[in-house]
């Protein structure tokens, strides 16, 4: 796991806020720091982290059975809104280790198709290798939410590249869906990208100052803010006006 | 779910008034002491669509955001980690026993919960500073000082049994982070009396009912209600306890939470005590505590 080492490494040295989940490469070096975070929140987290400081850069690493397990509804969510957080998945096929082989009979979770479903900005897929390091840097140079899915998978010798496609376009959703629908072919590389869609923190928040101390100096605004216009009124106060992520 | 909305001006003073809720009254204190990002679950929106709406509103003109999440345990978490980078952030759920358990293994950081289902969840694992005010303008002062109060104590804040009826809210605005926090505590009746009521949270009308009820019967009763639970009052609740010939605990989030906490305090109960438990979604009336009363008296 050395290339996601050195990019994770360069984040980190731009002040990147690196959150870890359980399943996570057990070798990412001391050297990097990071807060390690219990499982099944480890998106919510890094989500709420970039809106409260949207210029400050933040990665989320986690494995497979957190992500794509316990966490799979905020994974969903947090492509839909397409909040800017960088996020590597170590992926084993939920496989334990010490246990009979897991999966036998069963369908395998396809974790490109359900956040190409979900309308994903970025989406990559990469076995343990040399590629990696590339593709983490254009992860975290989206604007919006990126999935590095890190496939391991031992003596996996069939991965098909889409770099080595001509005809592919990154760029096209269907194009994507139909690489991650297809159950006969392992295919590595970018699925998609799509950096034309603002992220969520850039549509939602703009400029907003998000924590501030109110003094009493300015009771004027406060006064105006809470008393006119009555901040509502009555039950049929018109529709839903916040929620940008609903 | 929801309360009206109205203003009202007071004649003898400049300061105005809200009528509110309790639970957006809470909500409101929140923005008071600066807070500028909220997340709400699903939940909280069906319990109290207005409170929540409005409040966006409001958040809004103050430069900030309210947002909405798929649930309990992602408003909760998104919330810590706002406050992971430093900002004073708000969870506006429907179940905070399901945002405690997002909280785990996060116990050092400062978000706070606002539980606007009304129930009082006792017993939860993370939350460090847990208020349960139970009137409007006691809620806006439990939004208000809670930043202050879970900065002070290094953990997660909690707000939950939020079902004040309207009522008269003066939007002080202050930084509470420079104010002494007074323990929310209401305690009525005589000293050394035959029988303590003792509550939390919810129902403190009804506890109040059947004190002057037993009063009305001849037996000096007493009411003591928390609106702070943790850090547990044990300095007024202990005195309260040991002075009063019996004790029954209204139990606001289930069988013997709150009566846990005075004999985990105290060691061992010293006079009899009695319990009576409030189920989710069963409030309790005047005339089944003062009955419960009666029993505790005979033991």
């Amino acid at each position: 796991m050395i290339p996601l080492t050195m990019a994770l490494q360069a984040a980190a040295d731009e002040g990147a806020l690196i959150l870890v989940g359980p399943g996570a490469p057990d070798e990412l070096p001391p050297a990097i720091p990071r807060r390690h975070v219990p499982p099944g929140v480890l998106l919510p987290l890094a989500e709420g982290a970039r809106l409260a400081d949207s210029k400050a850069p933040v990665v989320a690493v986690g494995g497979d059975g957190d992500l794509y397990g316990e966490g799979l509804g905020h994974l969903l969510h947090a492509v839909r809104r397409n909040t800017g957080v960088v996020c590597f998945a170590a992926d084993n096929g939920m496989a334990m280790p010490g246990l009979a082989a897991v999966g036998a009979g069963e369908y395998a979770l396809r974790p490109m198709a359900l956040v190409l479903a979900a309308g994903a900005t970025f989406a990559a897929q990469v076995t343990p290798d040399g590629a990696l390091e590339g593709i983490a840097r254009e992860a975290l140079a989206h604007p919006g939410f990126a999935l590095v899915n890190i496939r391991h998978e031992r003596g996996r010798v069939d991965a098909v590249n889409l770099d080595g496609e001509e005809d592919y376009d990154p760029f096209s959703r269907e194009a994507a869906l139909q690489k991650a629908a297809d159950l006969d072919h392992f295919y590595t590389g970018i699925f998609h990208r799509a950096p034309e869609r603002a992220a969520f923190e850039t549509v939602a928040l703009g400029q907003s100052p998000l924590f501030t101390t109110v003094s009493t100096t300015e009771w004027d605004d406060w006064e105006r803010i809470i008393f006119e216009e009555g901040g509502g009124g009555g039950d049929d106060d018109g529709p839903d006006d916040y929620g940008a992520g609903a | 779910m929801g309360w009206h909305f109205s203003m009202l001006q007071t004649p003898v003073t400049a300061l105005r008034t809200l009528t509110l809720g309790g639970q957006e009254a809470a909500l409101l204190g929140l923005l008071a002491a600066g807070c500028r990002l909220l997340f709400a679950a699903p939940g909280a929106h069906r319990y109290s669509e207005n409170a929540v709406r409005r409040t966006g509103r409001r958040v809004a003109r103050l430069g900030g955001n309210l947002i909405a999440v798929q649930s309990d345990a992602a408003a909760a978490a998104m919330a810590a980690g706002a406050a992971m980078r430093g900002a004073r952030a708000a969870a506006l759920v429907a179940d905070a026993a399901a945002a405690d358990l997002a909280l785990r293994g996060l116990d050092d950081l400062t978000p706070v919960i606002v539980d606007v289902s009304g129930r009082l969840p006792l017993g939860l694992i993370h939350a460090r500073a847990v208020q349960a005010p139970t009137t409007a303008q006691g809620a806006y002062e439990s939004g208000r000082g809670i930043f202050a109060q879970v900065r002070a104590m290094r953990g997660p804040g909690l707000i939950a049994g939020l079902e004040a009826a309207p009522g008269p809210v003066s939007p002080l605005l202050s930084d509470t982070a420079q104010e002494e926090w007074p323990v929310p505590i209401h305690h009525h009746g005589p000293d050394n009396p035959d029988l303590l009521i003792l509550g939390a949270g919810p129902g403190f009308e009804a506890c109040e009912d059947a004190r002057e009820q037993l009063e009305q019967e001849g037996v000096a009763a007493a009411h003591l209600h928390l609106m702070q639970i943790s850090p547990f009052p044990g300095a007024i609740v202990a005195p309260a306890v040991t002075s009063a010939r019996r004790v029954l605990v209204v139990e606001p989030g289930g069988p013997g939470r709150l009566a846990g906490y005075i004999r985990n305090f105290l060691g061992a109960p010293v006079r009899p005590m009695g319990e009576l438990p409030r189920l989710c979604g069963a409030p309790l009336g005047p005339q089944e505590i003062a009955a419960r009363a009666r029993e505790v008296m005979a033991l």
